[in-house]
């Protein structure tokens, strides 16, 4: 009892040291965020390949709490192709549902924050957003239009007090501001049509709670498609369904996509899903990737002993088996996450000697599949490491940009030869 | 420790048999009897729920929750329940463990009848057949300390000498996957998984009989789902329990399971042990259900049977049989006659015109042409009073 008490315990001057740092850097990166001025320099890119729409590189999503700093996206890399399918796989609390809303940049804020790497999404024009420099009043304009989200629970994602028709209105009147009235309705009923709605001219005068749960995510769908965004996050679409509702709805997805040229990442934690959906599968543990290549590479012939266990404990109809395989241990504790591999204590395969080292780097082993586990280590060429960015890094990048802001001030001072006290006055 | 629990358990019933008006030796295990293969036997078992009128709440109608279902469930087997949400498949769960009152049939228990003990000999039967909630999160009380949720009933239901109790409930404990120094805990400590095996051993301190397993695993993740099933399957053999096991997800119910029943609005459609059920589906439902589990192999291409539209509402089931407004091979007769629940092959059951013989066929068809012509009558009946009413109110202006 002690022992545990020792290691978890916190006393009341340690918490309010932690969040009175935590405040300091998550005013700092808001500040960021909310500069709507910033130069475009900073946020317009241009992609490493032209055929990806999004690019993931290095992500580090952080949670800011009053108990420490949750690292819940540490360091995740891969690309979405465009025109296919992108699967997310793990367990609850791997990070999969954070790295989709960093994406969208919808995370609770100022606690979460996305502090590192660069998520790079392609423009018509032949350059890319930054999506992590990016101010929130142009994310305003990407958001719905050029990456839109289903989210997992149909019932309480939409709103129970306006109509469906209005509901998917909003969108187009938001993102296109040229379009009239007429325009709108009309689209919005080819919308109904297109995911397989029968009755468009009914469903768009009915309440959410007059539809089922089935015609509900078809609903969120339509919400989704109305401005043909070029990449559709599936968050969990059918873990609320029934069998043959998310057939349905799968097949519906498989098809649009196809219909409407677009890519989707499609994160869930059932591996059939998957299988049938996905051409690249990303497997997430403990919030960073520990194996990722095409459906085949992973199911057939699957690396990571984490993704291998996933899959013997997963029973599969017309396997007779005595005992399902089970993952002993838990996932460790996202506070303190330790140096070496995080699957270590959990591993049949663990290796003592060389996982007590440090956490494994990302390791190619063909030309799709990569996987980050120390057995492989001999086995193909090293592709990067993720690396923890500290608070230290943190407090010091404020420092950095508060003295050039100082600068500019200075100098757009001298310029207009005002008095030189108000600019500093501002900055206390 | 199992033997020591029964005689006390005898002693109590003695106790009890001089007040109680009905002998209590009557429900007691009899192993003699031929028939005590089957633990638990339903017969036609139906639970309505009323609709009531907003205004004066009369009874306009009723939802048909569980529809007359009937099934038998060996000793030391478990039974997979399968079906969409809302089929009535948790209903029937509870309302055979009498956690509400039934609208028609009978629920044998070692051959007595749940339903017609008295509310003292009922007390007696409950630590006998006992419930695993789906959602570990809102079934456990989060005001008690765990080992007062599972004590508390094993307490109440004297399983144990009180000198012994603090020692039965770490082994319970120890044989669900919890330490000891868990007891004195709360549920909010826990995770998922951990709470979904308190849940467990809550019902097996009472050393029941039966267990309903209402889907146990659902709320939880791949890897933990497969500690609980093989925990679940372990004390099966260890405590020699019997399940009743429902779920949604297929592959989980084909891996426990030794029979399985499928459910569609309210009526089992299908029943017959795992392996024929899955090699072999007969009802077309079934086949719709099965081809619809993804399976995780990105080669493996299936003819999928999507079945179109959802589930029709429990409270207007469509007519003859209930499946026919979703079903690929819907004949006439579907449409009308409601089909019989019978053996096909043998152990198999099913409820599908598809299998008739040629009598049966015939005696429907028959039963048909009636129906048609009655409401052909029906329809030229009304037509008729209509043209008369016209004919009169017109009458009525002309004369005024």
């Amino acid at each position: 009892m002690s022992k545990n008490k020792k290691k978890n315990y916190l006393s009341g001057s340690d918490s309010h040291k932690i969040s009175k740092e935590n405040r300091i850097i998550t005013k700092y990166l808001e500040k960021l965020r909310n500069d709507s001025k910033r130069d475009p320099s900073q946020y317009i890119t241009s992609m490493r390949d032209e055929n990806n729409i999004v690019e993931l590189d290095n992500v580090c999503t952080y949670f800011f709490t009053d108990i420490g700093v949750v690292r819940a996206v540490d360091g995740v890399s891969f690309d979405i192709p465009k025109c296919s399918t992108v699967g997310v796989v793990g367990e609850s609390g791997c990070g999969k549902s954070v790295t989709s809303l960093s994406i969208m940049q919808l995370l609770q804020r100022p606690t979460g924050q996305v502090v590192g790497g660069e998520i790079r999404l392609s423009n018509e024009d032949g350059t890319a957003y930054n999506i992590v420099n990016t101010p929130t009043s142009v994310m305003q304009e990407i958001r719905g239009n050029k990456i839109s989200m289903i989210f997992q629970e149909p019932m309480t994602s939409l709103n129970p007090v306006f109509r469906i028709g209005a509901q998917i209105n909003e969108v187009l009147e938001l993102h296109h501001s040229e379009m009239t009235k007429e325009q709108i309705h009309d689209r919005t009923m080819e919308m109904l049509e297109m995911v397989g709605i029968a009755n468009a001219e009914g469903v768009y005068n009915m309440y959410p709670h007059e539809l089922s749960g089935g015609m509900r995510q078809r609903v969120m769908i339509a919400i989704a498609l109305a401005c043909d965004p070029k990449l559709i996050i599936a968050d969990e679409p059918t873990t609320a369904l029934d069998v043959t509702i998310q057939a349905q709805i799968l097949d519906l997805l498989r098809n649009l996509k196809d219909k409407i040229n677009s890519s989707i990442m499609l994160i869930t934690h059932d591996l059939g899903v998957i299988a049938e959906m996905a051409d690249y599968v990303v497997v997430m543990y403990a919030g960073r990737v520990v194996e990722k290549g095409t459906a085949h590479d992973i199911f057939h012939n699957p690396c990571h002993p984490y993704t291998i266990g996933l899959m013997k404990s997963k029973p599969v109809v017309g396997k007779q088996v005595d005992e399902l395989y089970n993952i002993p241990g838990n996932v460790p504790n996202p506070v303190n996450m330790p140096d070496y591999c995080y699957f270590r204590d959990r591993c049949d395969l663990c290796d003592h000697e060389r996982c007590s080292g440090k956490y494994p780097s990302e390791i190619r082993i063909s030309d799709t599949h990569v996987v980050s586990c120390h057995l492989f280590a001999d086995k193909g060429e090293v592709v990067g490491r993720s690396q923890i960015i500290p608070n230290s890094q943190l407090l010091e990048d404020r420092v950095e940009y508060n003295k050039n802001r100082k600068k500019k001030m200075a100098e757009s001072v001298n310029a207009n030869g005002q008095t030189d006290k108000t600019g500093a006055r501002e900055d206390k | 420790m199992a033997e020591n629990n029964k005689t006390i358990i005898l002693d109590e019933e003695n106790n009890t048999a001089q007040s109680g008006s009905v002998p209590v030796t009557e429900f007691l295990p009899d192993d003699n009897t031929p028939d005590s293969e089957y633990l638990l036997e339903v017969r036609n078992m139906k639970k309505y729920f009323p609709i009531k009128s907003s205004f004066f709440r009369r009874v306009i109608g009723n939802v048909k929750a569980v529809d007359g279902i009937s099934f038998k469930i060996k000793r030391g087997t478990t039974m997979g329940l399968v079906g969409e949400s809302g089929c009535g498949k948790s209903t029937a769960g509870r309302t055979l463990l009498r956690l509400q009152d039934i609208t028609e049939g009978e629920v044998l228990f070692n051959g007595v009848d749940i339903f017609k003990l008295h509310k003292n000999e009922l007390r007696k039967l409950r630590p006998k057949i006992q419930i695993i909630f789906q959602d570990p999160y809102s079934s456990l009380s989060p005001r008690l300390p765990v080992g007062e949720i599972i004590g508390e009933a094993v307490r109440e239901h004297n399983i144990v000498p009180k000198d012994k109790y603090d020692e039965y409930i770490s082994m319970i404990m120890r044989a669900c996957g919890l330490q000891e120094y868990h007891k004195d805990r709360y549920p909010h400590e826990f995770s998922g998984g951990q709470r979904q095996r308190i849940c467990i051993a809550r019902a097996l301190a009472l050393n029941p009989d039966f267990i309903v397993c209402d889907e146990p695993v659902s709320a939880l993740d791949v890897s933990i789902q497969a500690q609980i099933i093989n925990l679940l399957k372990q004390l099966q053999k260890e405590f020699n329990l019997t399940y009743l096991f429902i779920s949604h997800d297929l592959s989980v119910v084909e891996h426990i399971s030794d029979t399985v029943g499928v459910m569609y609005l309210g009526n089992l459609v299908e029943y017959a042990e795992t392996d024929k059920i899955f090699s072999n589906p007969l009802h077309p439902y079934t086949k719709a259900l099965f081809s619809a589990i993804p399976v995780p192999d990105p080669d493996y291409k299936m003819e999928r049977i999507v079945l179109e539209g959802s589930i029709p509402s429990p409270a207007n089931p469509p007519a003859g049989c209930k499946f026919h407004t979703r079903c690929k091979e819907c004949h006439m007769i579907c449409k009308y006659a409601v089909p019989a629940y019978k053996e096909i092959e043998p152990g198999h059951f099913c409820a599908c015109h598809l299998y008739n013989t040629q009598e049966e066929n015939d005696m429907y068809e028959q039963e048909i042409k009636e129906t048609i012509k009655n409401e052909e009558e029906n329809l030229k009946k009304a037509k008729k009073i209509k043209k008369a009413e016209e004919a009169a109110k017109l009458d009525s202006i002309d004369n005024g």
